[in-house]
């Protein structure tokens, strides 16, 4: 899954992109409003970790233009303001959550498990279909009921998938949330990630759709 | 002592001493008119007694004693009256004779003594007698006391009516004062609204109005206060972050991934030392703590220390020249001499290009040195020019720096009598000019 993470300082957006990665998330990290807003419009994230104090446009006016504009994507602000009022501004200007620096990396995580998931329409982080069960906060997997081994690329690859909720999802978009924008992305990866993951959970758990792209093939309909 | 007690002392003194001396002067000025009355009565009663004795018979008598003996007239004790002849045979008398021994021929008002008692005396010669009118002087104090008591008491009624009228009227004069003071008294400590003036008598408006341009001036330096605060903790907040993320970063991964994020944290406790220095600068010079320290330096090994300060990789981009540059130290401690020329040389190179030079003129003069600093970055706006020395003000957000630079040299040159101005480089970028002053000679 991938979050775009909107903080102008260096350091601490570093820090932020290095947890999330650890955390099993791929994250990609813009400077100012305008950054964000060309990287909501031309590629796919699933969450955005937004500061607030940035060098062209206040968090707070980026976040009142997405939603203007239609935008549903979860956004969280991360920001030092601690006031109780800030929070009220923020929630009321279209943020599904509010976290204050400094912050715990684990809950950070937890938070946009949970954003994500509920995005989606779900109100838990395990999901279960036919034989899979699978919790999108750890990346753990288990095939009737024995633990299967998935790398971080693999389990993105399938919390995506699942997140999409049946429908089909592109090459172009699941390549977005494996990758960063700063990553070098051989042009057979997906393909790879795919073949593993057929290999491990067995070869309809992911279906392709000619021409359009791939879709998760134990979705209950 | 309360003003109302003050009020009521001062005023009730006053009055006292004003009303007495009235009562004084007034008292003796009736007495006398008493005493001159009482003795006129005495003359007048002696010439209407002359005026019947020269009308009857008696007064061309002989010696009426002989004839009829002393007639003796029943009346007052206080008052007597008595005619003799000029031989002191006592023809008629209000006393008993042997008790009225009036004797001689001084004529007019006496003072004597009779019986243990003072008599105020009016003699008149009338033919062949003597006439003497008496008062008795104890009756006459009587009077005159009564007389006092009647003319005192008013008085006395009129000063402790007054007083007391004045005790009331004082207190519900000072009634806005205590509702004022109640007012006052009730606020919370964070509530700095003005005060209302429509209802206050004239005399507190001066009071009120002075009270809420102090509550103005209170609420405003708070505000600053909080400000400067919430800007202090955000730009704590902001390093400690990014230490905290990376060491929880460091936990989470192995390898080169794990002594990066390490290395992040230490750049952020770095960060974090150099905003509290500066906050704490700050905060030393904001507080006239004392910087004796008793360490003068020269123009130039202020220069030399504030540029050692500076990382190598920047010598070669500082253009530096000087003219007339003086040994007589500057009148400011070195270590506040260093602060504000690293800041003015460390702003010039991080926001002019990498390959631009920055150029560093010192001009001495009889009194003073002149530092001036030219980069060629992206130089300011007018606005931006006049917010420059603000608290936390950045050009831009992400740089390195919490915005405390240029107002450490603000309040530098404040604190020891130099001059910061900045302005356009003719040239492009930023022209700082430094002031600072020697030491007298």
């Amino acid at each position: 899954m991938r979050i775009l993470v909107v903080e102008d300082d260096d350091l601490i957006a570093r820090g932020i992109v290095a947890g999330l990665r650890a955390h099993g998330f791929t994250a990609d990290r813009v400077s100012t409003a305008s950054q964000a807003r060309l990287a909501c419009e031309h590629t796919h994230c699933d969450a955005m970790v937004l500061d607030l104090g940035l060098p062209d446009t206040d968090g707070l006016e980026l976040l009142t233009r997405l939603r203007a504009a239609g935008n549903a994507l979860p956004i969280l602000i991360l920001t030092a303001r601690d006031a109780v009022d800030d929070r009220i501004r923020g929630l009321q200007a279209g943020a599904d959550d509010y976290l204050v620096k400094p912050f715990d990396l684990g809950e950070l995580a937890a938070r946009l498990h949970a954003l994500i998931r509920r995005a989606a329409g779900r109100s838990l982080n395990l999901f279960e279909a036919g034989p899979l069960r699978f919790d999108s906060s750890t990346g753990e997997a288990w095939l009737n009921g024995e633990p299967v081994e998935l790398s971080r690329r693999e389990s993105t690859l399938l919390a995506s998938l699942i997140q999409a909720n049946g429908r089909c999802v592109s090459g172009e978009r699941l390549k977005d949330c494996l990758y960063g924008m700063d990553e070098e992305v051989e042009s057979n990866a997906l393909n790879v990630h795919i073949h593993n993951l057929r290999r491990k959970l067995g070869p309809d758990v992911i279906e392709t759709v000619r021409g359009l792209g791939y879709r998760f093939g134990w979705v209950r309909r | 002592m309360s003003l109302r007690v003050r009020l009521l002392v001062v005023i009730g003194i006053a009055l006292a001493v004003l009303w007495s001396g009235a009562a004084a002067w007034m008292l003796r000025d009736l007495d006398r008119s008493l005493q001159t009355t009482l003795d006129e009565r005495l003359a007048m009663s002696a010439r209407m007694v002359s005026a019947l004795l020269t009308r009857s018979a008696l007064s061309e008598a002989g010696s009426p004693i002989r004839d009829r003996g002393s007639l003796i007239v029943p009346g007052n004790e206080a008052m007597a009256c008595q005619v003799r002849t000029l031989r002191g045979e006592i023809v008629a008398t209000t006393r008993d004779p042997a008790r009225t021994p009036w004797q001689g021929g001084d004529l007019g008002y006496q003072m004597v003594w009779l019986d243990g008692e003072r008599w105020r005396t009016y003699t008149l010669r009338a033919g062949n007698f003597y006439i003497t009118t008496a008062d008795r002087l104890d009756e006459r104090a009587l009077l005159r006391r009564r007389t006092a008591l009647a003319a005192g008491i008013p008085f006395l009624i009129a000063g402790f009516g007054g007083l007391a009228a004045l005790w009331v009227g004082v207190g519900r004069a000072l009634s806005p004062l205590r509702e004022l003071q109640r007012k006052l008294g009730n606020r919370r400590p964070d509530e700095l609204e003005p005060l209302q003036t429509q209802a206050v008598p004239p005399e507190l408006g001066p009071l009120v109005r002075s009270l809420n341009g102090l509550l103005d001036r209170v609420a405003q330096s708070i505000q600053r206060e909080r400000n400067f605060t919430n800007d202090a903790a955000h730009e704590l907040r902001t390093p400690l972050t990014a230490i905290d993320t990376h060491l929880q970063v460091a936990r989470l991964t192995q390898g080169e991934d794990a002594a990066r994020a390490l290395q992040d944290a230490a750049t952020g406790v770095a960060r974090m030392r150099s905003t509290l220095d500066q906050l704490l600068v700050l905060a030393r010079l904001e507080g006239r703590a004392s910087f004796e320290d008793g360490e003068r330096i020269t123009a130039r090994d202020a220069l030399d220390r504030a540029l050692a300060t500076q990382g190598a990789e920047f010598n070669e981009r500082l253009l530096i020249s000087m003219q007339d540059v003086r040994d007589r130290p500057l009148d400011i401690p070195a270590t506040m001499a260093v602060v504000a020329l690293r800041n003015l040389i460390d702003n010039a190179l991080k926001y002019s290009p990498m390959e631009e030079p920055v150029e560093i003129e010192v001009l001495g003069r009889d009194d003073v040195t002149i530092y001036r600093i030219r980069d060629r970055g992206a130089g300011m706006s007018d606005d931006e020019l006049a917010m420059a020395t603000q608290r936390f003000w950045r050009r831009e957000h992400g740089m390195a720096g919490v915005g405390l630079g240029l107002t450490l040299v603000k309040v530098i040159v404040e604190r020891f009598s130099g001059g910061i101005s900045l302005q356009r480089n003719p040239a492009g970028g930023l022209l700082a000019e430094l002031t600072l002053r020697h030491v007298r000679a």
